[in-house]
């Protein structure tokens, strides 16, 4: 994991590093030649192996990510990222917490309805929210719910607004931004849960289980669930580490202040420091994802433990 | 039974639960409106990260800085009929020019001398002294002295702190004598810097070239001043660099003008509130009220009635619906969208002073490289004939018409520069007749008793830029110089790509572009060229430096601002040692000269002395203005001539303003807009707003 890490923290490094980016014009000469003395100055004209050795010492031995110039000038990149966080997590947090047992029991009622109206109807509109990108909703939702109805904010409450992060008034203003999280993830919830139950269904044991006496909806729930989930619990458990990475086109769409907003930001005006921070912390989110999902199958499912007999 | 019950009673929980979250969230509103609170709401795409008066560096920073801040003198309406502004002593009581009294001063601070003149002559133009408002005082109380002046711009000319706008005070028209040696770290002695106290309340300012009184105290608009202890406690080493926080928080910022900065939430929200201790509010009935120690239209007026002010960041749909439900006080509509609000009576435009233009690199051997990259035939570009055909063929109202938010132009000083504003706020360079004059010339438009425009302004005023014939001609001739010469062979196709914005393209962008390619196709049928395509490409950093480094042969941009002193504008594109000049390859300014008529007399420079020659201590800085606006008009015509640049349109500002509130006056003036957040009034408080916009279902029409 260590290693993976280090080679993609090199190319991001290498590659932003590449991107043209002469030190900004000023409006005069010697403006320019300011700006040229403060860029060599922060070693910016230095070889990038030596610039790269510099970053990584100073992680290393200090723990400093680099400052921020641009987005917010003099600031640790790391304080940056920080601030960003919460509101990054709280959002994909609500969005989760709706659309997980929303997106399961629409699957497990298209499941047991196989076939029949509320299958096609739950397949029918799974297919549109699929198809249809989070940000088309996103447009959607502010257009009706806010311009139209008046019903909701179209963009979150600051903290000053809203007196906090977890007040009443804060989780009003989320709720378009939630909704329109939630929409992409209800269906994907809801076509897998469906799939996997309807398989878990037409299983012989489901057969021995009905025979043994007990009804539908108990050799359903004692049997048939429980043996679907299996594939799902993981599914949901890299879900909660992706709510880290936030989503940078709704950050942009509800001003969300959050990481996401944060890394585009990073990129535009090449802010170096924020960018790698970004990066690594993005490409540790990624790699923990894997590790632990890997880990959660043997948990969850003892046939696949290793070394079990 | 039972089931069916189960189920009746868990849907009837779920309507109630949703009800009551309804109910709940419909307290939920952002504000509580209150009434003879007067809030001003509007957005920005990003809020500013550092309002440090040392080195801010985009507009979002300087619009921060504006609220919290005050200049030693500002500018605004005294007859807005007539469009006659007047300066306003702020944190200055009075700035008079002392030089007489102080010529000393001229040689301890190595002020630099006009060759002819003997320091002992010199009565005026170098030496000022700022009488400071005793009852300014910084946010928390404490007043401000001469003292924090003179800490204040030792820190920005600091050499170890590399500050952005330090150029201001070293290298600009009131550079101040002996800063430069200080930022370079010639010397570690302040005293030798021309900024000195005389006694608590007092400076001197001592600039390094004589300056117009009037330019000073325009140079006087912004101000130095940072709070001592805050900026000391943010410094830090950031390698290499010293650097401070002071200015990127509200912990971080003391402010000295009419709002504070009460809270700021990083890319999300900053909010401003009435500074009670800004020397301009008086308390009545617990509310802090503000009039104007001057007149305007005769009378005094309530002046910064808002009370508060909060910028929300947003992209610019929502921007649009909050507007239109009444809660944004302004919105900037795209120019897709000012078709339709183009008859509103909240519809607030303006001109700005930057002309959009083509310019190029002409160099051969760069253009043959670029050729074997990316371009095809863009040698062409180094025959002076084929760019004034282009400069010919291009239809400028066509060009803007098909876009909003610009206007045609074809010369590179549009008409919002003023070349004596000081003194005659009708001074407009391009309505001059010396500047018609010379345009009139450059596009071979007479005017007389027996020609076809009897008067100059006629003759002027019928000039757009476009003579399809005579581009056809020119296209024909230069075909077949460049064919004859080598460099082109004839029905070739030609295809070269224009450095043209540092974002992505949008619409617009791709309609003028396709535009561009129809009119020089146009003018190009027949006359043995290829087709033409001309290809926009977005996303440069930096297309003002790429054009000369030899990325791109053509670059789309502007210069513009420095509108009240145009006779020094030029150095843009004449002084090399200045600025980075956009056109490249053309010319050699330094070393090509050009001859002039100066009051009858042929006078011979290099482009870049008489670009010079008009300012600071020129040879012609102190002729009258009859004398320079020759020069003037003289120099722009025969750099236009040189078809290294090609003027094409300016930008222009349109702004909706809110039912809530009003401008001070929908004339347009260059001195101080439309009023200002000083001059803004209201028509609701914000809880009549609030009932307003309850009655209209919180939807507005602007149309």
């Amino acid at each position: 994991m260590f290693f993976t890490l280090f080679i993609i923290v090199t190319l991001c490094f290498t590659l932003i590093r590449a991107l043209p980016s002469s030190p900004p014009e000023g409006t005069s000469v010697a403006q320019s030649q300011i700006i040229l003395e403060r860029w060599d100055a922060l070693g910016y004209n230095q070889p990038l192996l030596v610039q790269f050795g510099i970053y990584l010492k100073n992680i290393v031995t200090k723990l400093d990510f680099g400052t921020s110039w641009k987005i917010s000038k003099t600031r640790p990149a790391l304080d940056i990222l920080i601030e960003r966080l919460p509101p990054t997590i709280i959002v994909n947090s609500y969005a989760l917490m709706l659309s997980i047992p929303l997106g399961i029991l629409l699957g497990i009622w298209a499941a047991i309805r196989k076939n029949k109206w509320q299958d096609h109807l739950i397949s029918t509109v799974v297919m549109f929210f699929v198809s249809v990108p989070s940000y088309i909703y996103a447009f959607l939702l502010q257009y009706f719910l806010f311009f139209k109805l008046g019903w909701f904010e179209q963009t979150i409450y600051s903290l000053s607004d809203a007196g906090g992060w977890f007040t009443g008034k804060m989780l009003y203003s989320m709720t378009l931004p939630v909704l329109a999280l939630s929409f992409g993830q209800i269906a994907g919830l809801c076509r897998f849960t469906r799939a996997e139950l309807t398989e878990a269904l037409t299983s012989d044991y489901m057969l021995l289980a009905r025979a043994k006496g007990l009804s539908y909806s108990q050799a359903t729930t004692r049997h048939a669930l429980k043996n679907a989930m299996v594939p799902i619990l993981p599914m949901i458990i890299s879900s909660f580490i992706g709510i880290l990475g936030g989503s940078l086109v709704i950050e942009s769409i509800f001003s969300i202040p959050g990481v996401g907003q944060l890394y585009v930001q990073s990129v535009q005006q090449r802010d170096y420091d924020v960018f790698m921070l970004n990066s690594i912390f993005y490409t540790l989110t990624g790699l923990l994802a894997g590790i632990i999902v890997d880990i959660s199958y043997g948990f969850i499912d003892p046939r696949i433990r290793m070394g079990e007999k | 039974m039972k089931k069916s019950i189960q189920r009746f009673i868990l849907a009837l929980l779920m309507v109630s639960i949703l009800i009551g979250t309804l109910v709940c969230f419909s307290g939920c509103s952002r504000n509580k409106e209150m009434k003879g609170q007067y809030t001003y709401k509007t957005y920005m795409s990003s809020l500013g990260t550092n309002w440090n008066p040392h080195s801010w560096e985009v507009n979002a920073d300087s619009l921060m800085l504006e609220y919290l801040s005050t200049p030693l003198v500002g500018v605004s309406v005294s007859n807005s009929k007539e469009g006659i502004y007047t300066w306003v002593f702020e944190m200055a009581e009075s700035i008079t020019d002392v030089t007489a009294q102080h010529r000393d001063d001229l040689a301890k601070y190595k002020a630099s001398i006009p060759n002819a003149q003997s320091p002992d002559a010199i009565e005026k133009g170098y030496v000022f002294e700022i009488k400071l408002n005793k009852n300014a005082k910084w946010q928390n109380g404490e007043a401000i002295t001469a003292d924090d002046y003179i800490y204040s711009m030792k820190a920005l000319l600091d050499p170890k702190m590399k500050n952005y706008r330090a150029n201001l005070y070293y290298s600009e028209e009131s550079a101040i004598a002996g800063a430069r040696n200080y930022y370079e770290g010639k010397t570690s002695d302040f005293s030798s810097v021309g900024l000195y106290k005389a006694d608590d309340y007092t400076i001197r300012y001592v600039t390094q070239n004589p300056i117009d009184y009037n330019y000073f105290l325009n140079a006087c608009t912004s101000n130095w001043l940072v709070y001592e202890k805050l900026y000391e406690q943010g410094k830090r080493d950031a390698g290499g660099v010293i650097v401070t926080n002071y200015g990127t928080s509200a912990e971080t910022t003391m402010s000295y003008g009419p709002y504070k900065l009460s809270s700021i939430q990083t890319a999300k929200q900053a909010v401003f509130e009435q500074n009670p201790n800004w020397y301009g509010y008086e308390s009545k009935d617990g509310k802090l009220i503000s009039y104007t120690n001057f007149d305007i239209d005769g009378s005094k007026r309530r002046q910064y009635q808002t009370t508060k002010i909060i910028i929300d960041v947003m992209d610019e749909q929502s921007a649009k619906n909050a507007f239109l439900r009444g809660e944004l006080s302004e919105w900037s509509p795209s120019a897709d969208e000012l078709s339709v609000y183009s008859s509103s009576d909240r519809l607030y435009k303006n001109t700005e002073t930057y002309t959009m233009s083509l310019f190029f690199n002409t160099n051969k051997d760069v253009l043959r490289r670029l050729d074997a990259q990316s371009n095809k035939n863009s040698i062409v570009l180094s025959n002076k004939k084929f760019r004034q055909a282009i400069s010919l063929a291009i239809n400028r109202s066509k060009f803007v018409g098909a876009t909003s938010g610009y206007v045609p132009e074809y010369a590179l000083l549009n008409k919002l520069y003023f070349y004596d504003i000081y003194n005659d706020p009708k001074s407009s360079y391009r309505n001059s007749d010396t500047a018609m004059k010379g345009i009139c010339k450059l596009y071979g438009v007479e005017y007389g008793e027996d020609k076809t425009h009897k008067t100059l302004t006629d003759a002027y005023n019928s000039i757009s830029g476009y003579d399809e014939n005579k581009a056809k001609s020119l296209m024909k001739q230069a075909c077949d110089e460049l064919v004859a010469a080598g460099l082109y062979k004839r029905g070739d196709a030609i295809s070269i790509q224009i450095g043209w914005s540092k974002g992505a393209l949008s619409a617009d962008d791709n309609k003028q572009i396709s535009l561009l390619n129809e009119f020089l196709n146009s003018a190009a049928a027949g006359s043995g060229f290829g087709k033409i395509t001309l290809a926009a490409i977005g996303n440069i950093e930096n297309r003002y430096a790429a054009v000369p480094a030899g990325e791109y042969a053509i670059g789309y941009g502007a210069w513009g601002g420095a509108a009240f002193y145009p006779f020094r504008n030029f150095q843009v594109y004449m002084d090399p040692d200045q600025y980075s000049i956009n056109e490249a390859g053309c010319y050699d300014p330094k070393t090509e000269t050009i001859t002039l008529d100066v009051g009858g007399e042929k006078i011979t420079k290099t482009w870049q002395n008489w670009s010079r020659s008009m300012t600071g201590a020129g040879e012609y800085a102190d002729s009258d203005i009859e004398t320079k606006l020759s020069i003037l008009s003289q120099l722009e015509c025969a750099f236009l001539e040189t078809y290294y640049r090609i003027p094409l349109c300016s930008l222009t500002t349109s702004t909706m303003l809110s039912y809530q509130c009003d401008y001070y006056t929908e004339q347009y003036n260059i001195m101080y807009g439309f009023g200002g957040i000083r001059l803004l009034s209201y028509n609701y408080d914000d809880a009549q707003w609030a009932a307003y916009l309850k009655k209209q279902k919180n939807s507005l029409s602007y149309e």
